[in-house]
C-alpha cells in the first residue's frame, strides 16, 4: 500500500510531469545521462561527497532493484569465512572487507559512501554467495517488536538505565 | 531494535540522533529512486535533477545486549519507498516539529498514521523560542487524542531519552490495548474447553 496514496513508489518516477530544465543537459542526446562524466552539469557540485565518482547506483547493482526480504537497514552483517559460491565484484569485496567487524547495513552504506538501497542489494548478494551471515537486529529475532511485550519491556528498561546514568 | 526520527529539513533530527547515539551520527544516501531509475531516458534525467536525501544513522547499546538503531530521515514524499523499509519492524517513530514550519512534518504524520506505526510528536525547543500551547500544535497537526506530544530539547541527551521513553510507553499501551482485544479475560471453564483464543500462542507468557 502506498501511504497517503500520493507518495513515491519504487520503480516509478515521482512527479512524472516534471521536465528537466532545458540547457542544463544535452537534451538532444539519446541518453543524456551518459554525458555525466564528460560534461558535469553546473548544478553538479551539490552532489554529496559520498557519491562514488558519478557512477549511477543501478550500475553498482547491475541494474537490479530487488531487495531480499531478510535484508533491512538495520540488519547486522558478519562474515562467515567461507569462500564465495559466486563471483564477487569490487563493490562486494569492499563491503566484505568492512564487514570483518559485524556492522549494520546502514553503517556499511555510510562507510562506503554508497546509497543505502544499493548496499541492501549488494549485501543480499553476499548472503547468497554464502560469505556473510545476516542477523536480525531486533534482539532475539522474534520478529515484530511492536507485538512483543517482553522485548518492549527490555528496551524500556535499557533506556531507563541510560537515563538514570545521564541524570546522575 | 530501531527507532525512526522523522521531520522536515533542519528541524533537529541529526541533533536528536546524536544526543542518543553512542557513535557520532553517520550519514548515508537514502535516495532509492536513482536505483529504480535508469530503465528509460526520462527517469534517468529525472534522477539527475532531483536532490539526494540524506539519512542519519546512530546507535546506542542498551543493557541486555540490545542495540538501538536510530534513523533520522526527512519526511519527503519521494522518500516513500525507503520509508517502507525503515518502518518494517521499527519500535516506532518520533516526528520532530519546528513550530515555525509546522507543515514540514505533515507527510511524516500522514505516513505513520496510515501505516499504523506507533509515533509521538516531539516539538523541538529551539533556544529563545516561545512555543505555542501544545494543544494548538495537536490541533494544527490534526493528531488523535491518544498520540503523545511532548516538548523536546534535541541537544539534551536527557530530554531526548525522555522523548524516546514516551514513545516506548505509548507503544506499550497500544500493545496492551491490542492484547486485551485479542484475548479478553478468560471465562474459566468454557474457554478451557474450546482452547486458547487465537493469538494467545504469541503471548510472551505462554498462557
Amino acid at each position: 500500500m502506498t501511504p497517503g496514496g500520493d507518495t513515491g513508489r519504487p520503480g516509478q518516477p515521482e512527479g512524472g510531469d516534471r521536465q528537466p530544465s532545458a540547457g542544463t543537459w544535452a537534451d538532444d542526446a539519446p541518453r543524456p545521462f551518459l554525458d555525466r562524466t564528460l560534461s558535469p552539469p553546473p548544478g553538479g557540485s551539490d552532489r554529496p561527497p559520498t557519491d562514488p565518482g558519478g557512477v549511477r547506483p543501478y550500475l553498482l547493482t547491475g541494474g537490479r532493484t530487488t531487495i531480499r526480504p531478510d535484508v533491512n537497514v538495520e540488519t547486522i552483517v558478519s562474515v562467515t569465512g567461507k569462500s564465495p559460491t559466486r563471483q564477487l565484484d569490487e563493490e562486494h569485496l569492499r563491503l566484505l572487507r568492512l564487514a570483518g567487524e559485524p556492522l549494520a547495513v546502514a553503517e556499511l552504506s555510510a562507510h562506503l559512501g554508497i546509497p543505502i538501497g544499493v548496499a541492501m542489494i549488494l549485501v543480499g548478494d553476499l548472503a547468497e554467495a554464502g560469505v556473510v551471515r545476516l542477523n536480525d537486529a531486533s534482539g532475539d529475532g522474534s520478529g515484530e517488536p511492536t507485538q512483543d511485550a517482553a522485548l518492549l519491556r527490555k528496551v524500556v528498561n535499557g533506556v531507563l538505565k541510560l537515563r538514570e546514568a545521564e541524570s546522575l | 531494535m530501531k527507532v525512526v526520527i522523522a521531520g522536515g529539513f533542519g528541524v533537529g533530527k541529526t541533533t536528536l540522533v546524536a544526543s542518543i547515539s553512542d557513535i557520532p551520527p553517520l550519514t548515508t544516501e537514502g535516495h532509492m529512486t536513482t536505483v529504480a531509475a535508469g530503465v528509460d531516458d526520462r527517469t534517468a534525467v529525472q534522477a539527475k535533477t532531483s536532490t539526494t536525501v540524506a539519512m542519519d544513522f546512530g546507535r546506542a547499546r542498551l543493557d541486555g545486549d540490545i542495540i538501538l538503531y536510530l534513523f533520522g530521515t526527512p519526511g519527503q514524499d519521494r522518500f516513500g519507498f525507503m520509508w517502507d523499509n525503515l518502518v518494517k519492524g521499527a519500535l516506532g517513530a518520533i516526528v520532530l516539529v519546528d513550530t515555525r514550519r509546522i507543515d514540514d512534518c505533515y507527510p511524516a504524520v500522514d505516513f505513520f498514521e496510515h501505516r499504523q506505526v506507533p509515533f509521538i510528536v516531539g516539538v523541538n525547543q529551539f533556544e529563545g523560542q516561545e512555543l505555542p500551547p501544545l494543544d494548538d500544535v495537536r490541533w494544527a497537526l490534526d493528531l488523535g487524542p491518544t498520540t503523545p506530544i511532548v516538548v523536546v530539547d534535541a541537544r539534551s541527551r536527557l530530554s531526548a531519552l525522555d522523548a524516546l521513553l514516551t514513545l516506548l510507553m505509548h507503544n506499550m499501551s497500544q500493545l496492551e490495548a491490542r492484547l486485551a482485544e485479542i484475548a479478553p479475560p478468560p471465562v474459566p471453564t468454557r474457554s478451557r474447553l474450546i482452547g486458547p483464543a487465537p493469538g494467545w500462542d504469541r503471548s510472551p507468557t505462554g498462557l
